[in-house]
């Protein structure tokens, strides 16, 4: 199984796009067989399942890779790690041989009750080395590096004494995992409590960098709420098409989860990201 | 770790509960243009929202029919009293028919909706029925080399995604009229009870109408009982039970997907 969608030795000549796979789309990816690069699964739908969802999981992967992304695995909590969750996890992913596996830097329980939304660290040196050691024992069990995501935060703990991007980028190198950057979550974040996007993106170590999220947000007139149920807005391409001429090729997934569009629209944002990229590219060469 | 976890049961507790305003966060960071109460709504809002989303998915009969704006209401209870214990949304709201049961019960404008906990019981049926695993093949060349002393030790297996309901209430038509229209003609009640069973067939969810005499021996399979003690209580409680037939008509449907052999040990 790869660590991440590429590696230094298997950088591609041309950047890889995704989307995620939903079922409401599955019937017309299979018939159309559009031109993607791969697909992500939301993990936590095909944990416990059976029946129709498995089968087209695993019909879309005869014919294109996927990458697996969950929201349970809690890296930055304080319960003790579920290990019956990530050995879940591991079977499906011997299953599906998945590009990537990832989940988020942050945590979603507490004393085994489950928030289904993905809760603020506090930027400390302690948190760093808490995180870690967490994701280094999952990727131990896992066999993988895994590659984690940044969240979008709509608050700040005043113990922080480490900026966003400094504890992203601690924890990766501390635990040899890999980041998922999520651009719309920066720029929700920037919104919402004035993080500097910018200098976010500047101080992340690219080389670390696995994969990049795109999705959009939902303007709530004093805040933005991360609900992924919007075309990817136009400072978030902003924010891409700055990071595409910094970078060789990141792999890129458009994301949205909810208020559904048809796929075609899904595809319309995957080619704008892929027009980015491209175009990075040949100004680079 | 000790701070990491005081700041996180800090949240916890105060995103739980409704009846705190933002004193009970951990101290935030100035910055941006939200207030503490707002920022701590957002979260309180999302957490719940996604809850209640996940409820609605699963109830959406129920919802119909309370409307919107009151099954939210009850959905909103519901959350508050039961943190989800699992990573996967798809299975949370396992106990909100009986939820249901003890809000009808104590809400009188629900007087002419008895139904609503045996339809909100069919609902996660139809649910739990779509997600189940598969069943194995049914090895019925073994089944037929068996002798017939071991027939009375068999405990046959139904089928991971069968459930089976009994109801005083006609909830298979209430069920089904809303799936097809808007506008629901008036369904009687019954005199009788309802028997149905829940099981996938080509990856969906199917409601059967069956006979009390198949809904019996169902329910007694799936507590276990060999043929043996399925004759025997079906004797007990004078119960007209024609195993005979019921068995390989299960089986037939592949409601029954499998068995075992249990030797029961009797004092002398």
């Amino acid at each position: 199984m790869q660590s991440g969608p590429s590696t230094d030795s298997e950088k591609p000549s041309t950047p890889r796009i995704g989307v995620g796979l939903r079922s409401a789309h599955v019937n017309e990816i299979l018939a159309t067989q559009p031109d993607l690069d791969f697909f992500e699964l939301l993990t936590d739908n095909h944990l416990n399942e059976s029946g129709y969802a498995k089968q087209q999981a695993f019909l879309v992967r005869q014919d294109y890779p996927v990458s697996l992304h969950s929201v349970g695995m809690s890296l930055g909590g304080t319960d003790p790690i579920d290990f019956v969750y990530l050995e879940k996890i591991k079977a499906l992913a011997k299953e599906l041989e998945p590009v990537c596996i990832s989940d988020h830097l942050c945590w979603t329980s507490f004393e085994s009750h489950h928030a289904h939304d993905l809760l603020p660290l506090p930027y400390t040196e302690e948190a760093v080395h808490h995180v870690s050691r967490r994701i280094r024992q999952v990727q131990d069990f896992l066999e993988t590096t895994l590659v984690v995501e940044n969240v979008s935060s709509y608050l700040e703990f005043a113990c922080s004494t480490l900026k966003e991007w400094e504890f992203l980028a601690a924890v990766s190198i501390e635990s040899g995992c890999k980041i998922l950057l999520d651009l719309n979550n920066i720029y929700v974040s920037q919104y919402n409590h004035a993080v500097d996007a910018q200098e976010y993106i500047r101080n992340i170590p690219l080389d670390r960098v696995a994969e990049i999220h795109l999705a959009g947000f939902e303007h709530k007139g004093s805040y933005l709420l991360d609900a992924h149920n919007r075309r990817v807005s136009a400072p978030v391409w902003e924010l891409y098409r700055g990071l595409a001429s910094n970078s060789t090729s990141i792999p890129t997934l458009i994301e949205w989860d909810n208020e559904l569009p048809p796929f075609s629209v899904l595809l319309e944002e995957a080619e704008q990201a892929r027009r980015y990229q491209q175009s990075a590219a040949d100004n680079l060469n | 770790m000790h701070q990491l976890q005081s700041i996180q049961r800090q949240f916890w507790d105060c995103l739980r509960n409704r009846d705190t305003n933002a004193e009970c966060l951990p101290p935030l960071s100035e910055g941006g243009t939200l207030s503490n109460q707002e920022r701590l709504e957002i979260y309180r809002n999302t957490m719940r929202s996604a809850h209640i989303r996940a409820l609605a998915g699963m109830y959406s009969c129920s919802e119909k029919i309370l409307g919107e704006r009151y099954f939210r209401q009850i959905a909103t209870e519901y959350y508050h009293a039961n943190p989800a214990t699992s990573q996967d949304l798809n299975l949370y709201g396992e106990s909100f028919p009986t939820f249901m049961l003890d809000w009808v019960h104590n809400h009188p404008e629900l007087v002419d909706y008895p139904y609503l906990p045996d339809l909100a019981k069919l609902e996660l049926a139809i649910e739990q029925s779509y997600r189940a695993k598969d069943d194995p093949d049914f090895d019925f060349d073994m089944l037929a080399t068996l002798d017939e002393g071991d027939y009375r030790n068999i405990c046959f297996t139904l089928g991971a995604s069968l459930s089976i309901l009994e109801s005083a209430y006609p909830v298979y038509e209430i069920w089904t009229a809303h799936q097809e229209q808007d506008e629901v003609e008036v369904i009687g009640s019954i005199d009788k009870p309802q028997y149905l069973c829940i099981a996938r067939e080509n990856f969906k969810p199917v409601i059967h109408k069956v006979d009390q005499a198949s809904w019996w021996v169902m329910e007694k399979t799936s507590s276990c009982h060999t043929f043996g003690e399925l004759e025997s209580l079906a004797q007990l409680e004078k119960m007209d039970i024609p195993l005979q037939r019921i068995i390989p008509e299960l089986i037939h449907k592949r409601w029954i997907c499998g068995y075992k052999i249990i030797a029961r040990h009797t004092e002398s």
